[in-house]
């Protein structure tokens, strides 16, 4: 039952107000438009990259190698793996490049077409197929180098260094503009190219990524689950591959090595038993010689031994002589007798000889004779004719004989035949040959001569044999020589034991023969000494030479084993999507677009319920005498209703239908425009979210019709008559400040009005108070969460972490080398102090989600310089002690900890340990938990290792070159820097402050609509109060003060009201857009509340300006016009 | 009458007691009936008497006027009588109902059906124009369309003036439109509280005279609540209100034409 007048009474109502219906619509925009947009610009842009991230097979796990990996390891791995899709190995290098003159740090990665996982985004140009090209990023591409360009790449990796720039490529590795981190130079990565795979002078590949067969999605939980525990399976598949394989190079090295001693022992062995040999003749002729030494007489000896002579010992001597002559003589006897014998038969030998020879010579002669003319009878016999007539050969007729007449042929010779078959027959026949019989004699006479010969020569040839025998006979004489050695022998004996017997004789004699002898002995000694030395010498020489072949064989041996000593097994990291820089900033910063959209929309609803409320009670109020006329008409209450209702709904609806194009047009280019400065999108996805509308502008619709009917109720419940007349006045109560005479008499008669006016119109004050306070309690906000965001950094790296830089021990088995390298790195310029302490990583679990947590282990109190751990409310400095922990702020609040309580950590194998919190530490970045050594012990069962070393610089240094001194102390596997972990989490930081910014600017915007409508609303509620004011005869300018003066004073109400608002509502929304693993700082600061407060005045006193076109503007007749 | 132009007390009596046999008194059905109606309102602490106990019966057909000055109570009784207020105590009859026991709705209905207001300042909706103000209230009788906005207007006169929005109209032209809105309900009773109120002496005699045709045509009870009683002679009966309580009624046997009054 609607009115159709009243309906189009509505259009000229909306129309008479379009000012309020403006504003409304702007601000229905703006809360529809920022909270569907900020919900919507973050699914936009994780939309965006996961299209991007899963059309280019970005890797789901990624494990890097100390060692690398070989193309056969990895097809060995895939087995041990179980839902691998694709599992590829790159390279990757990092190098500092001098491109025109300046440093870059480039990444370089290896391009094979074949490769599915990281598929690169070809944006301009081609792909590189030769060795001497290659893809740049789309930085360098915006730095200056074009397709076409020739860059030097100084890689030692690289066949090929000159390299032609083919392309421009995006991938997914590097989500992020900020390239990542890198150990060389400032520590970040200015470009990726990409070299063609061929090019790389590599048989291992750097790093392994592994891409799995599974449906989930890119930035779900069901992805994040799934990954956890691909992650914990290849974690042991590859240490478990690489440990085998080291194992196994390790026993086989060791294999090596152990025949190779064997093999080293025995040569030695050998070389030593060459020496043997000679050694033990060295040894005889030692022995030999000490047993010569021995026998030299000394002059007692002598004259003992010539005492010692008695008779029998004469005789025996005596009698050994007569021996030895019977010998020497019976020698000499069998050898000359043997002597003539001999000679006899040699002389009859060469007897024989000779007239052998002689007959040789005859037979000789006589063969050459034989031989000459056996050679001339033949030659005769072979020209002789077998036939004296040969036979006549007759051919058949018609057949002629040849001239040889061995062949017939038809004349012409067409045809011929052999002679010999003859023709005997009827023409008469041929005859045979008649045989030459002179030849017939010569053959017998050859044949004769033949064996003649063939005798003779066998007679020489027997004769030869028998000379040759004889001669040897001649030759041989070593019987004879014998028979001479055994008598020169026996006479050689016989003569020295006939000088005993002689020398025995008289003592001078013996005496002067034991000297003979002495010196013969002698002789022999020395003779013998030096063949000794000359012996040794040459043998020690000898044996020097042979060691020295051996002597490198024992270095390498040496080295090997040495070489295992050191050798570890290559430590392998796991990485998952996360864990790459720019992919795991992006799910924080959609977290966080996430995480502002819900905070903020709830306060610009309560606006909006408020700037509702306040626009229809001003409009129920400027026609109560309307309404009260259609009541007394008879019209219902719900038909007049209903062009409120109209007013508000319609004003929701186009709000929220602009809000669209804000919420998903706008506002996400807009947040992709800032993003921009951080991330390269590849395209940009606007996707319509249906949902998140409907919620948006439902609640802004319940908001509106809730806002309408309320204020509705109150005007509607009075009678007619009392809507015909101006309102009811409540009468007026006096103020407080009233009931303070001292103050109340010392204010000006306007200020006295304008206080009783506020106080007044109660409702009107409390909407003014309200719309101010909660535009700055919005600002507030806005200023502290972007003072919060950006002071964090500077906060814990410059006031927790007073670490310069953060060292990381190589996992060395010896305490020495450790100490020695830690002294040389104390010992550097610009190190000032260093604290070794301990580092691990574990988890711990948290609504489901798991989180990270860095564990410091340190060894006493002594640690305030490097790391200040202050308690996270009463500021004062911790302690660490024997019994429990000290954790960080976020950690205990997270999980409700308190002193006393227990915090729950898990390590790399999924063990969890319980440890006792003492202590809660201010802190802003991660979770930390630190404890000293002795309850390390105490918590895991064994002692903490040294694996980390907190350095405090001095001075000036160039970072890189002191990293590379660090280094060279070949303890270190690793230098990071705190400046620049510091550098990465401020860029995230000032983006999300950027971010921040949106919502400010939003909020500005809605203080001015609001600022606007309270204003125009204000003033024309009082347009009879004002035109009097004229009318009486006030100026202008005293009407404008007395109104702003009221406006001035609500102004300030608001800002108080304001501040505290604005407070809670800092603290609330900083809760809300923290980030699991930040701590944002959750104070509101002086500053912010000085800017937000002066912001609030200009605007306010900047839409004062409106009284004053309005005051100067306003009809007086039709103000004045009323039912009283 | 004395220097005020009033009928003094005694001339009232006098009137009251003049029968004129050449006019017999017809039979006549009373409409309106008060019965010791009481009106009180509270303004704070403020305590104000309105009406102190009236009672008077108004017949069907004729032309009333409640007469008094300013807070006699006059107003009072018309908006009690209109539906536009409740009283306090006492009784109302209307058409033999007691509206002092109605509830909001049928208030609203009686509103609608039975009663038609004038107002000293027209209430005409200002963003609407004379025909649309009109038409306004015909889409509340849709049983009765026997006439439309355009002829209403007619009657009154304002035939040039249908598609004109109240500003642009004079004040005798809006109080026309307001007369043809309050007619086109067709009601049984109309109600004009000071309806020249704001209006000149020629205005007003064009707009009484055309009340008072329309009215005795239809048949339908006119009340008219005026401090002037330079009018009164119109009236069939005239009310005298004094501080809340009626202190005279005059009857008129025969009502003076409107033109015929000494303007």
């Amino acid at each position: 039952m609607v009115n159709k007048v009243l309906i189009k009474e509505t259009k000229n109502f909306i129309r008479k107000n379009i000012k309020t219906y403006i504003a409304q619509i702007i601000i229905v925009t703006l809360g529809v438009g920022f909270f569907v947009g900020m919900k919507i610009s973050s699914l936009d842009l994780q939309d965006t990259m996961t299209e991007f991230v899963e059309n280019n097979n970005f890797y789901d796990v990624k494990v890097n190698l100390e060692y690398g990996i070989e193309a056969n390891d990895i097809s060995q791995l895939k087995t041990t793996l179980e839902e691998v899709k694709y599992i590829e190995g790159a390279y990757t290098q990092d190098i500092v490049n001098n491109l025109d003159g300046e440093d870059y740090v480039i990444r370089l990665h290896s391009y094979n077409s074949k490769n599915k996982i990281n598929t690169t985004k070809l944006i301009d140009g081609e792909n590189p197929k030769n060795n001497n090209e290659c893809v740049i990023d789309k930085k360098m591409h915006n730095d200056g180098y074009e397709i076409g360009d020739e860059i030097t790449i100084e890689s030692d990796l690289l066949k090929e260094k000159k390299l032609k720039i083919v392309g421009v490529i995006q991938s997914p590795e590097y989500l992020a503009i900020d390239r990542g981190n890198s150990t060389l130079l400032s520590g970040k990565i200015n470009y990726y190219v990409f070299v063609n795979e061929a090019n790389v002078n590599s048989d291992v590949y750097s790093d392994l990524y592994i891409k799995y067969d599974t449906n989930s999605v890119a930035f779900t939980e069901m992805y994040d689950d799934y990954i956890e525990r691909k992650e914990i399976e290849a974690t042991y598949a590859v240490s478990g591959y690489f440990k085998d394989k080291y194992n196994e190079i390790i026993t086989d090295q060791q294999i090596k090595i152990t025949s190779a001693k064997a093999e080293y022992e025995a040569e030695k062995a050998k070389i030593d038993a060459q020496f043997i040999e000679s050694e033990n003749e060295i040894k005889n002729k030692e022995e030999l010689l000490n047993d010569t030494k021995k026998n030299i007489l000394t002059d007692k000896q002598i004259d003992q031994k010539i005492n010692s002579i008695s008779d029998s010992t004469r005789n025996e001597e005596k009698n050994k002589l007569n021996n030895l002559k019977k010998q020497m003589n019976n020698a000499k006897t069998a050898y000359d007798n043997y002597k003539k014998n001999y000679n006899n038969q040699i002389s009859n030998t060469q007897k024989r000889i000779n007239n052998n020879e002689q007959r040789i010579k005859e037979l000789n002669t006589s063969i050459n004779s034989n031989t000459a003319k056996l050679n001339a009878m033949k030659a005769q016999y072979n020209s002789m004719n077998d036939y004296t007539q040969g036979s006549t050969n007759k051919c058949y007729p018609g057949f002629s004989l040849s001239s040889d007449g061995k062949r017939c042929c038809y004349p012409g010779g067409f045809y011929c035949y052999n002679a010999s078959f003859g023709y005997n027959g009827f023409f008469g026949g041929g005859t045979s040959p008649t045989i030459n019989a002179e030849k017939v004699a010569l053959k017998a006479e050859i044949d004769q001569l033949e064996n003649t010969i063939s005798n003779q020569k066998i007679e020489k040839a027997s004769l030869e044999t028998e000379n040759i025998s004889l001669r040897k006979q001649l030759t041989i004489s070593s019987e004879l020589s014998s028979y001479e050695n055994k008598y020169l022998n026996a006479k050689k004996q016989y003569e020295e034991q006939l000088e005993i017997y002689n020398s025995m004789g008289s003592s001078s004699k013996l005496s002067s023969y034991y000297k003979k002898q002495n010196n013969e002995l002698r002789k022999t000694v020395s003779q013998y000494e030096q063949e000794i030395s000359a012996a040794k010498t040459d043998l020690n020489n000898k044996k020097n030479t042979a060691y020295q072949q051996l002597e490198s064989t024992r270095l390498e041996i040496q080295n090997g084993e040495d070489m295992i000593k050191t050798l570890s097994y290559p430590k392998s990291y796991v990485f998952d999507r996360k864990d790459n820089a720019g992919y795991g900033q992006f799910i924080s910063d959609i977290e966080k677009i996430s995480n502002l959209a819900i905070v903020v929309p709830v306060v610009f609803y309560f606006i909006t319920f408020f700037m509702i409320s306040a626009s229809i009670n001003r409009m129920l109020y400027e026609e109560r005498n309307q309404i009260g006329t259609l009541k007394a008409i008879g019209i219902r209450d719900n038909e007049i209703l209903i062009k409120y209702l109209i007013y508000s709904i319609s004003s929701v609806i186009i709000g929220s239908l602009i809000g669209i194009i804000v919420g998903v047009v706008i506002l996400p280019l807009f947040v992709y425009f800032i993003y921009e400065m951080l991330y390269e999108f590849p395209f940009y996805n606007l996707n319509f979210n249906f949902r998140y509308f409907l919620i948006a502008s439902g609640i802004a619709l319940v908001v509106a019709i809730a806002s309408t009917l309320i204020c509705c109720k109150e005007t509607f419940k009075e009678k007619p008559v009392s809507l015909l007349k101006a309102k009811q006045e409540k009468e007026t109560v006096s103020s407080i400040f009233e009931k303070i005479p001292k103050f109340w008499n010392h204010l000006s008669l306007t200020t006295k009005i304008s206080l009783k006016n506020i106080f007044r119109y109660k409702a009107r004050m409390l909407m003014t108070i309200i719309g101010i306070g909660g535009c700055l309690a919005l600002m507030l906000t806005g200023l502290s969460l972007r003072t919060s965001i950006t002071e964090m950094i500077p906060t814990q790296y410059g006031k927790i972490f007073k670490v310069d830089a953060q060292i990381f021990y190589k996992d060395l088995s010896s305490r020495e080398s450790l100490n020695e390298g830690t002294e040389k790195i104390l010992a550097l310029d610009n190190v000032n102090k260093g604290l070794i302490s301990n580092y691990e990583t574990y988890t711990s679990d948290y609504n489901g989600k798991t989180i990270n947590i860095n564990s410091v282990t340190f060894y006493d109190n002594n640690f305030s310089d490097f790391i200040d751990l202050r308690d996270y409310k009463t500021n004062k400095k911790l302690k660490l002690d024997d019994n429990g922990v000290i954790i960080s702020e976020k950690l205990a609040t997270m999980n409700n900890i308190r002193v006393g309580g227990v915090i729950k950590l898990k390590d790399k194998q999924q063990k969890e340990y319980s440890l006792i919190v003492k202590g809660i530490a201010k802190n802003y970045i991660e979770h930390y938990v630190y404890m000293n050594s002795n309850y390390y012990t105490k918590a895991f069962g064994q002692e903490p290792r040294n694996n980390m070393l907190l350095l405090k610089t001095k001075g000036n240094y160039d970072e890189l070159e002191l990293a590379q001194k660090i280094n060279d102390t070949n303890i270190v596997s690793q230098v990071l820097y705190v400046s620049i972990a510091e550098k990465a989490y401020e860029d995230v930081m000032n983006n999300l402050a950027l971010l921040v910014g949106v919502f400010v600017v939003f909020s500005i915007l809605l203080i001015f609509a609001v600022l606007y409508n309270l204003i125009n609303i204000n003033v024309r509620e009082r347009s009879k109060e004002i035109a009097t004011y004229k009318v009486l005869g006030f100026k202008n300018s005293k009407v404008i003060s007395i109104i702003k003066r009221e406006n001035i004073i609500l102004m300030l109400f608001g800002i108080i009201f304001g501040l505290i608002a604005g407070y809670i509502l800092s603290i609330i929304v900083i809760k809300t857009c923290e980030v699991e693993n930040l701590n944002f700082i959750k104070e509101v600061t002086f500053n912010n509340c000085i800017i937000s407060v002066i912001a609030t005045i200009i605007f306010t006193l900047a839409f004062s300006m409106l009284i004053n076109s309005y005051v100067k503007k306003i009809n007086l007749t039709e103000s004045l016009k009323s039912n009283e | 009458m004395n220097k005020d132009n009033n009928l003094t007390n005694s001339e009232i009596e006098v009137l009251d007691l003049e029968e004129t046999p050449s006019t017999p008194k017809k039979k006549k059905k009373p409409i309106i009936k008060f019965e010791n109606v009481v009106k009180e309102y509270h303004t704070g602490e403020v305590y104000t008497r309105a009406l102190n106990g009236i009672n008077f019966t108004i017949y069907e057909g004729d032309i009333v006027i409640f007469l008094g000055t300013s807070g006699a109570g006059k107003s009072t009784a018309l908006n009690l009588l209109g539906g536009l207020d409740q009283a306090t105590s006492g009784r109302i009859f209307v058409d033999g109902d007691d509206i002092t026991k109605y509830n909001e709705n049928k208030m609203l209905e009686y509103r609608r059906a039975k009663v038609g207001y004038i107002f000293q300042f027209y209430n005409l909706i200002q963003t609407l124009t004379a025909k649309d103000n009109v038409e306004l209230v015909l889409e509340l009788c849709k049983k009765k369309k026997k006439s439309n906005a355009e002829y209403l207007l007619e009657q009154v006169g304002l035939k040039d003036r249908i598609n004109n929005y109240p500003s642009q109209l004079s004040g005798g032209e809006q109080q026309r439109v307001s007369i043809a809105r309050a007619l086109a309900k067709e009601p049984r009773i109309l109600f004009a509280d000071e309806p020249t109120g704001a209006l000149d002496y020629n205005t007003t005699r064009q707009v009484l005279e055309l009340l008072v045709k329309t009215c005795k045509e239809k048949n339908i009870t006119l009340i008219i609540v005026t401090h002037n009683n330079f009018i009164t002679p119109i009236a069939d009966v005239v009310y005298s209100f004094r501080s809340g309580e009626i202190i005279s009624k005059v009857e008129n046997n025969n009502p003076t034409p409107v033109g015929e009054l000494p303007w």
